[in-house]
């Protein structure tokens, strides 16, 4: 170190310490080119858009001398911003292309604003356009609350009826409804609606011939600004078939069987050519059950008890009558034959029951290490695993009734439309994978079976099924904004997540 | 104290019978201010005649003999001796002691005189380190000593950290202290401050290189109180006081279910209050603060000592009883310490000494439950209510109704582990000294200690997520036992009266080893306290045990010459061989050269009488560090099972990965200083500029992961990073008197930056975890340790806010956001907020350390003042998250007033929120950035001797003092000194609440006799 360099410092060491340093303003100045104002051209100086919509700012700006800001003004709408050229491109631009989106509150009640566009170049000029934006817009195509199955089958009977069953809504109104049956030569147009102008529950029988045959059923719904949604449903008129899937339903009506995120309606296993099984645990007594081969309505086909012979099972929907389960607090376990319409129901206890979790649930039973020392237990509990195993966000308390069962204590809030991939797995602070976890069949067919893929299971626990090779992630997508519980039964490897009461 | 000593021996000579030739009479005057010393002692050399000066300096001796030489003594001054030689009046000015530039300063292997110094050591006197009442000697050296930055905690048996002029390595920065000549390692906490005489910091390479390979972090040199010739002194010291904390101010149980609420309302959900009932009072409430925390802790020192001697034998014998109380009901430290220092001159060629310390520590381990008791839910009462009693009485408290925290006081109800540790510092020595100048001096110094820690973890449970399943209990043995064998052969000479030669060789020989077992088992079948023994448990057996061992050997070697006392020159050299090396690089060198030139000495000074002295010293040296583990360089086998199938399966692994080039790391170190004294020696100023490098920094470098090894073997160490630090000191001394009252006034500046010129090279190092991100970061060329995170601009106050804070094209930078959340700022216009927008935001290292000392005397009274400061350093304070109850936990009080409530309620603290969508909380910002600067009043001290005249020869002071009383800071958390403490030196300066600095009230006497 330089003696003389020493000194200096010495000598200004209380200048040091007295004062602290103060940077240059630094301020750049732009030349001026021409001196002229800037040049705004608005793409156009209407909107027309609704509530909740984004909506696009959108125009053409030059100045030679160089544009410094452009500011966009209409408080009324919640809109104040200035785009700073300058510190965004680190220099000011000669032209720029305007392009600012805006989303309109959706409770927004006034229909007209106007946004003024100013611009001001380098040398402090300004020039100004106001923009009307009008929120009288309708974006939005009517949507069908419930329907039916891509695929209906509808038994021959004596006489064959077909049923058409639909909801349909609309955040303005409702302008039409049309059915189409072409082969049939039917085509309805509804104009009145008995929800008022927002909804209608269509619900018509067309009589067919009793005779093998398919139909299709062309649904179009527009509202009052021609929006438009549609579906067509085939409706195959068929003897009894060998359904691959049924599911069971111990909910009241169709919507319900709609508004969860999954899990409602329950699968039930096959077990053989038009055989199935199906398990439930029935929580309260009086809960009614009946099994269908679609999911998402109770028409056309309900497998309940046959009101005239109740050691039958009827499938009309007009008829059949619930299973009325009167024991709380077990296992039912029913197995049907829809060929014969047969059926037998057991129960077994909770005691019977057995799932694969290989430690207490909550307690500090877990060795991460597996090797014995104490300092690497921790608790046991099992939560939805979105990333990571020492990182999952939400936990399943343990329902205090029924060990096999596992719910959330708080329920989690979506909104229309959240999607996201998870799947059960128990926490692990080192991040062991599939020590304790569920997934479901790989093809997503159905994402209402969980099948234990841990790695340490309860050597007591026996799954009953046969399990596919390709399990992975569930998939759950949110029907409508929301409060959401989970529940998991470990033991039958069923899980739902329905809207919170 | 001295003053009164003085009074004494005046009051004696005073009182004796002078026989006398002659008649001598004369003034004494002070040279720093020109004023007559009043009680001066002037006696005839030899004999027991003398007297006192009166008020007006003045005295008058008779039956003086014409050859006779008279002594001038004052406690506080030099001693004067003059020789009569006839004449009948004698004038004397008499110096402060301050300006003794004689005494001795201790040096590595050896001692010399401060004028003789040409590197950077400072001093300090044992008296001033026992001003403190602390376990820690270095408590007491903050602010007192220029560059050493410390900073303390609170709680028993806390050690505070101490960094020497900067940070080089990230391998500890603890100094290396050295006990009479035996290195004890870097904790200190088993050494009585009261046993000190003296401390030495040695605080340049060309000081510490004589350590070599554990001088990097500086070292400590600390030399306990020795007998001497003399009647037999006798002194007992009591200090006894209480300490206090501040008490955090959280939110009652009514603000409590507010806050509660509204952090779900404001989220449109719907709270899940699970408190028995709603609409609470806060005097329906439980005080978490006070059910767990004492108002009061109470602290005590005790030390008898005697020492005496005479010219063939002297002693030092003193006892110690240390102990401090946590300010919870459990947990303690305390220590009783003895040290006995002989000496014995056989002849006058040889001499031989020993010391003996031996000592006890037992502690019980001071909970930290600062945080549970500020955030637990103060609806919940302690105890369930009793009718849920049951035989386990840890079964009894209730779990929290709202959150996760654990029940405090229920925590603190349950044992807490406790420790006993035995220690011997045995430390004999021969010198023989066979021709004048020679000295040879062999030492061998043993610090053993055995230590038993038990524990015992009852089974309870207050709920599934609050419980033991089983009682559990342990005991660990250690022992350490080190052994340091020192043969120094010392040579001092004077040529021709102005060649000044002094010669120093040596070899010493070092071995340390621990060794330790601990046996665990489960499932207790009792509480009793009998049982807790690991044979009583039932279950899960498991014994573990291990030992490690290191040596060093060293030549060393120091050459100090000085021409005429005016140029100087010392050269060391050390050659260390190290067990923790591989062959091949086993030995390194690391030597030193310093000089000083001694401008004050020189003809052209002789004639001004501003500068006293003034003296500019160099130094340049080499130092090292092998603060890593005994076996880094050898790739090790150990267990690893692993489970297939479900079944446990036994293996062997590679448990660890050697690397066979490692070598030491080497610090380099340059010093520049100045040494002057102005005025009478009023005023002394010390000046240091120095730049310390590392090279060859050992770091635990990741390992590639194609080498197969395991995530969490995956480290091996190597010489790959290179650390700065560059700083300057000042220190500035003002001893003076006015009237009768004398006093001292010292300013210690400092300062320092922290460089890491390369670290790893895989890229920054990250420290402190938060919320999955971390707080620290230290990349290549930057500073140490900063904050990174991200910029908070307020808070968003409307809509409009919300909206206007968009890309170009109208994308919301935060679409998460709503009023009341923390604006963060998109610094690179990408309009998003990600890792590209976090930017430094903090430095936890200080730009200034300030100490400032004070002290008063006047009569029978003295006063001291010490205080100390950082400015400039920032503190990441996560306790401002108590703001957000996150998670159910109690807030600050105020908070549903204080968070954002609507447009212009706060621009600081975010909305109440219970998703926190917007991650206010969640993110490493500046929104949790606070300044972390401070200057705390150390120490106030008044202290009152009662004349021994009134005693019957015994001197008694009492004295009263206040430890920490005020602190002057913004900082808004408890404690500003404590989280420079936190973490190593890449993670420090994050206030996690840890135990703060107490207020500490004590009543001291001393009786002298």
């Amino acid at each position: 170190m330089n003696p003389r360099r020493l000194f200096i410092s010495l000598g200004l060491l209380p200048a040091m310490l007295a004062f602290t340093a103060c940077d240059d303003d630094n301020e750049t100045s732009w030349p001026n080119v021409d001196g002229g104002d800037p040049v705004l051209e608005l793409t156009t100086d209407l909107i027309r858009t609704e509530p909740g919509k984004t909506f696009h700012i959108k125009g053409t700006i030059t100045d030679k001398d160089g544009i410094a800001a452009i500011d966009l003004d209409c408080p009324a709408l919640e809109l104040v911003k200035t785009i700073d050229i300058i510190t965004l491109y680190e220099k000011p631009l000669e032209t720029y292309e305007l392009d600012y989106k805006f989303t309109t509150d959706k409770n927004e009640i006034a229909d007209r604003f106007t946004i003024n566009v100013s611009v001001t170049d380098v040398g402090g000029r300004k020039v100004s356009k106001d923009l009307v934006v009008s929120l009288d817009n309708d974006f939005n195509a009517p949507t069908f609350t419930t329907r039916p199955s891509d695929n209906v089958t509808v038994l021959i009977k004596n006489e064959t009826s077909l049923r058409v069953k639909f909801g349909v809504q609309d955040d303005k109104a409702l302008g039409s409804i049309r059915v189409e049956i072409p082969s049939l030569g039917v085509s309805e147009e509804v104009t009145e609606f008995n929800g008022g102008r927002k909804s209608h529950e269509y619900n018509n029988v067309f009589t067919v011939p009793s005779q093998k045959a398919s139909y299709a059923v062309n649904v179009t719904v527009k509202d009052i600004s021609d929006n438009e949604a549609s579906f067509t449903t085939t409706y195959n008129i068929d003897e009894m078939p060998d359904f691959s899937k049924m599911w069971l339903a111990d909910v009241e009506d169709a919507a319900a069987l709609n508004s969860d995120a999954f899990g409602v309606p329950m699968t039930i296993w096959r077990t053989g050519p038009f055989k199935y099984e199906a398990r439930y645990y029935n929580a309260k007594a009086g809960t009614k059950v009946f099994f269908l081969p679609q999911d998402t309505d109770f028409s056309p086909i309900c497998f309940g008890l046959d009101p005239d012979d109740n050691t039958k099972l009827a499938d009309d929907p007009e008829l059949s009558q619930p299973f009325v389960l009167d024991q709380a607090g077990v296992y039912y376990k029913f197995n049907l034959d829809i060929k014969a319409s047969s059926y037998t129901i057991s129960t077994y206890t909770i005691a019977e029951s057995t799932n694969p979790m290989p430690h207490t649930y909550n307690a500090v039973e877990q060795d991460t290490w597996e090797n014995g020392n104490p300092d690497d237990f921790m608790i046991y509990h099992i939560g939805l695993l979105t990333s990571r195993p020492n990182d999952i966000s939400t936990f399943l308390e343990q329902d205090s009734e029924n060990p096999n069962i596992l719910y959330t204590a708080q329920p989690l809030a979506f909104e229309a439309g959240d999607e996201f991939n998870f799947y059960f797995h128990n926490q692990h602070w080192h991040e062991w994978w599939d020590y304790s976890s569920w997934k479901v069949n790989g093809d997503r067919s159905d994402d209402s079976v969980w099948y234990y893929t841990g790695k340490f299971a309860n050597s007591a626990y026996v799954w009953p099924y046969d399990r596919p090779g390709n399990l992975d992630w569930a998939h759950a997508k949110i029907p409508s904004t929301g409060s959401y519980n989970i529940y998991f039964d470990t033991h039958l490897g069923q899980a739902r997540m329905v809207k919170a009461n | 104290m001295k003053k009164q000593i003085f009074t004494l021996i005046l009051a004696m000579i005073t009182a004796m019978t002078v026989m006398a030739q002659t008649s001598v009479h004369g003034v004494v005057t002070s040279a720093s201010d020109g004023e007559p010393m009043i009680g001066a002692s002037v006696m005839v050399k030899g004999t027991s005649n003398g007297a006192a000066t009166d008020l007006d300096g003045n005295y008058a001796l008779k039956n003086v003999p014409a050859d006779a030489t008279l002594v001038f003594s004052a406690i506080g001054f030099q001693t004067v001796e003059e020789k009569v030689s006839g004449r009948s009046e004698i004038n004397v000015v008499m110096k402060e002691q301050s300006e003794l530039l004689d005494e001795v300063v201790v040096v590595g292997y050896g001692t010399v005189k401060r004028s003789d110094l040409t590197s950077s050591i400072s001093t300090i006197k044992g008296e001033k380190i026992v001003e403190q009442t602390t376990g820690n000697a270095m408590d007491a050296l903050q602010g007192k000593v220029n560059g050493v930055q410390i900073a303390s905690g609170g709680g028993p048996g806390t050690q505070p950290r101490v960094i020497i002029r900067g940070v080089t390595t990230v391998n500890g920065s603890t100094p290396l202290y050295v006990v009479d000549g035996m290195p004890v390692g870097t904790d200190i906490n088993f050494l009585n401050p009261g046993d000190i005489e003296s401390m030495e910091v040695l605080k340049d390479a060309s000081a510490s290189a004589i350590y070599g390979t554990r001088g990097s972090n500086g070292v400590i040199l600390i030399t306990t109180k020795k007998g001497s010739a003399g009647a037999t002194h006798v002194s007992f010291t009591a200090n006894v006081g209480f300490q206090t904390l501040k008490k955090p101010d959280m939110a009652g149980a009514a603000e409590y279910e507010q806050v509660f609420r509204a952090r779900y309302a404001n989220d449109g959900r719907v709270a899940p209050w699970n408190s028995p009932k709603t609409g609470y009072t806060d005097a329906e409430g439980t005080d978490w603060w006070d059910e767990v925390i004492n108002k009061t802790a109470l602290v005590q020192n005790y030390q008898l000592s005697i020492n005496g001697g005479n010219e063939k034998y002297n002693y030092a014998l003193s006892m110690g009883y240390f102990r401090d109380n946590s300010q919870y009901d459990v947990g303690y430290w305390d220590k009783v310490t003895i040290n006995l220092n002989t000496e014995y001159n056989f002849n006058k060629y040889v001499k031989a000494g020993l010391q003996m310390a031996p000592r006890t520590e037992s502690w019980e381990n001071t909970p930290n439950q600062f945080g549970s008791a500020m955030g637990m839910d103060p609806t919940t009462p302690v105890f369930r209510p009793e009718e849920e009693w049951t035989d386990n009485v840890y079964n009894r408290y209730q779990r929290s109704y709202n959150n996760q925290v654990w029940n405090p006081a229920a925590s603190l109800a349950r044992p807490a582990d406790k420790t006993r540790k035995w220690g011997m510092l045995l430390n004999p020595y021969i010198q023989i000294m066979p021709i004048e100048g020679l000295t040879l001096k062999t030492q061998f110094g043993l610090n053993a200690s055995f230590q038993r820690a038990d524990s015992y973890s009852p089974k309870f449970s207050l709920d599934a997520l609050e419980q033991a399943t089983t009682s559990s209990v342990s005991r660990q043995m250690n022992e350490w036992s080190d052994w340091n064998w020192t043969n120094t052969i010392n040579y001092m000479k004077t040529f021709n009266r102005v060649h000044n030669l002094n010669v120093m060789a040596g070899f010493t020989a070092e071995r340390f080893n621990d060794y330790w077992v601990k046996g665990y088992r489960e499932g207790i079948p009792s509480d009793n306290e009998a049982l807790r023994e690991v044979n009583a448990g039932t279950t899960a057996d498991n014994a573990s045990g291990s030992s490690g061992h290191n040596s060093l050997v060293s030549y060393l070697g120091r050459l100090m010459y000085n021409f005429d006392n005016r140029y100087y020159i010392t050269a060391t050299v050390r050659v260390d061989g190290s067990s923790k090396f591989p062959k091949g690089n086993k030995y390194a060198t690391f030597p030193s050269v310093s000089g000083a030139w001694r401008i004050s000495n020189e003809a052209f000074m002789k004639d001004q009488t501003v500068v006293d002295n003034l003296k500019l010293r160099l130094g340049w040296g080499k130092v090292g560090n092998q603060a890593i583990s005994n076996s880094a360089y050898l790739t090790l086998m150990g267990q690893a099972d692993y489970v297939f199938g479900g079944i446990r399966v036994p293996g062997t692994t590679v448990s660890s990965v050697g690397n066979n080039k490692l070598k030491w790391e080497t610090v380099e170190d340059y010093n520049i200083g100045i040494d002057a004294s102005f005025f009478n020696s009023r005023l002394d100023v010390t000046l240091d500029f120095y730049q310390k490098k590392s090279h060859d920094m050992l770091y635990a470098k990741n390992n590639i992961f194609a080498l197969g090894y395991p995530a969490w073997q995956s480290q091996v160490t190597m010489n790959i990073g290179e650390m700065e630090a560059t700083g300057w000191e000042v220190g500035l001394n003002w001893h003076d008197r006015v009237g009768e009252v004398r006093y001292d006034i010292g300013v210690n500046l400092s300062g320092v930056r922290n460089k890491a010129v390369k670290l790893s090279g895989d890229g920054p190092v990250y420290a402190s975890g938060f919320n999955g991100d971390q707080i620290n970061r230290t990349e290549d060329g930057g500073l140490l340790g900063r904050f990174y995170g991200y910029t908070a601009d307020g808070i968003f106050q409307n809509w409009t806010e919300v909206y206007a804070h968009s890309d170009e094209h109208g994308n919301l930078i935060q679409p998460n956001a709503q009023p009341g959340d923390v604006r963060f700022l998109d610094l690179n216009h990408d309009g998003t907020i990600n890792d590209e927008d976090k930017r430094y935001i903090g430095n936890p290292f200080p730009d200034l350390m300030m100490g400032v000392n004070l002290a008063a005397y006047w009569r029978d009274w003295d006063f001291t003042a010490n205080f100390y400061g950082t400015f400039g350093n920032d503190i990441f304070n996560t306790t401002k998250s108590r703001y957000a109850g996150g998670g159910g936990e109690n807030v600050y009080a105020g908070t549903i007033n204080k968070a954002w409530h609507g447009e212009g309620t706060s621009n600081d603290i975010p909305r109440l929120t219970a998703n926190d969508s917007n991650q206010n909380y969640a993110r490493v910002s500046t929104f949790y950035v606070e300044d972390g600067s401070y200057f705390r009043c150390k120490l106030l001290q008044l202290g009152y001797t009662i004349p021994k005249k009134l005693l019957g020869g015994t001197t008694l002071r009492l004295s009263f003092s206040a430890q920490n009383p005020f602190t002057v800071t913004k900082y808004s958390g408890m404690d500003p000194e404590r989280p420079a403490m936190n973490g190593s030196v890449l993670e420090t300066g994050v206030d996690w609440i840890a135990y703060p600095n107490p207020r500490t009230f004590l009543f001291g006497l001393n009786f002298n006799f």
